[in-house]
């Protein structure tokens, strides 16, 4: 992942919000599952939202929560390597298509910028992503739960 | 992962969300499977050993990795203005939980073509991965078929 810095802001702020984390005791999971599951918690909210928004608000924070734990648990393990960032990545992107396909605007065509961000920090080796599940995660909390 | 397995998928979740898929399944049923005509090079390019080498990252197109999942997006966003916004969102749901379920299952190359770089999550095996997914598209066969019975 070293060859894909992010911006210093937001490696400052990863370093104050993993470095607790990373002396817990975290499982020993294979990075590349947990976000093979995370997308899996995607589906879960699509499938609730009609029915249950406490439920798909549990599957957002689960989705959220293993994407967190991947990048942990590489982190730890020393198991960051390029393959652990394609597949966060990508990850990452095919898990806001599922969650924002329920509500297209703004949220689908955020998703789309973010989708051609994603392929230019990748040609240009600098990793700057907008942060929208954890925005979206705010506006569905105010705007669903509360 | 084939296309009745994505069809079937796809159904049953349309069905889930919005109910009355069936008004929706010349759709469903394109945009759950379009993407795999990318295969239709690589098949005709490995012809008899198809069955030796299956389906990897190899006979994938750009189309069907994140560079497609792009190009898509500024397409549904294009269109948004044009088409109902239902439509848009079952397609556009079929399309990404295709490329989704590839992703999770099987091999890919996320980057391509900026990237040859292969990625596996290992959540299926290669060894099982033909009887689990035989297994996983009857059952949603099944399920589909109950679906529209009842």
């Amino acid at each position: 992942m070293g060859k894909h810095s992010k911006l210093k802001f937001v490696r400052e702020l990863r370093r104050v919000t993993d470095d607790f984390m990373i002396r817990q005791s975290l499982p020993k999971w294979r990075p590349h599952l947990v976000s093979g599951v995370s997308i899996i918690a995607c589906i879960g909210f699509v499938l609730s939202l009609n029915h249950s928004k406490g439920i798909a608000f549990m599957f957002l924070l689960l989705n959220l929560g293993l994407d967190w734990l991947d990048g942990l648990v590489a982190r730890k393990y020393h198991l960051v390597s390029e393959e652990g960032y394609m597949v966060d990545v990508a990850a990452d992107r095919l898990s806001e298509g599922i969650l924002f396909v329920m509500f297209m605007m703004p949220w689908f065509y955020l998703f789309a910028l973010n989708n051609i961000m994603t392929i230019l920090s990748f040609k240009e080796k600098k990793h700057i992503i907008l942060p929208l599940r954890q925005a979206f995660l705010i506006y569905f909390f105010f705007r669903f739960i509360v | 992962m084939n296309g009745l397995f994505h069809f079937f998928m796809n159904y049953l979740i349309v069905e889930q969300v919005w109910g009355g898929a069936m008004k929706y399944v010349g759709y469903i049923f394109i945009f759950s499977t379009f993407i795999d005509l990318d295969h239709l090079p690589y098949i005709l390019r490995t012809r008899m050993d198809i069955l030796k080498k299956g389906f990897g990252s190899a006979s994938r197109s750009r189309f069907h990795e994140l560079y497609g999942l792009t190009l898509f997006s500024i397409g549904v966003v294009v269109a948004s203005s044009m088409a109902s916004e239902e439509l848009l969102k079952i397609i556009s749901l079929c399309f990404i939980l295709h490329l989704a379920s590839d992703f999770i299952i099987g091999r890919s190359k996320p980057f391509y073509p900026y990237s040859r770089k292969e990625v596996f999550l290992g959540l299926c095996p290669d060894k099982y991965r033909v009887s689990v997914e035989i297994v996983i598209t009857l059952i949603l066969g099944g399920l589909m078929w109950a679906s529209i019975v009842n």
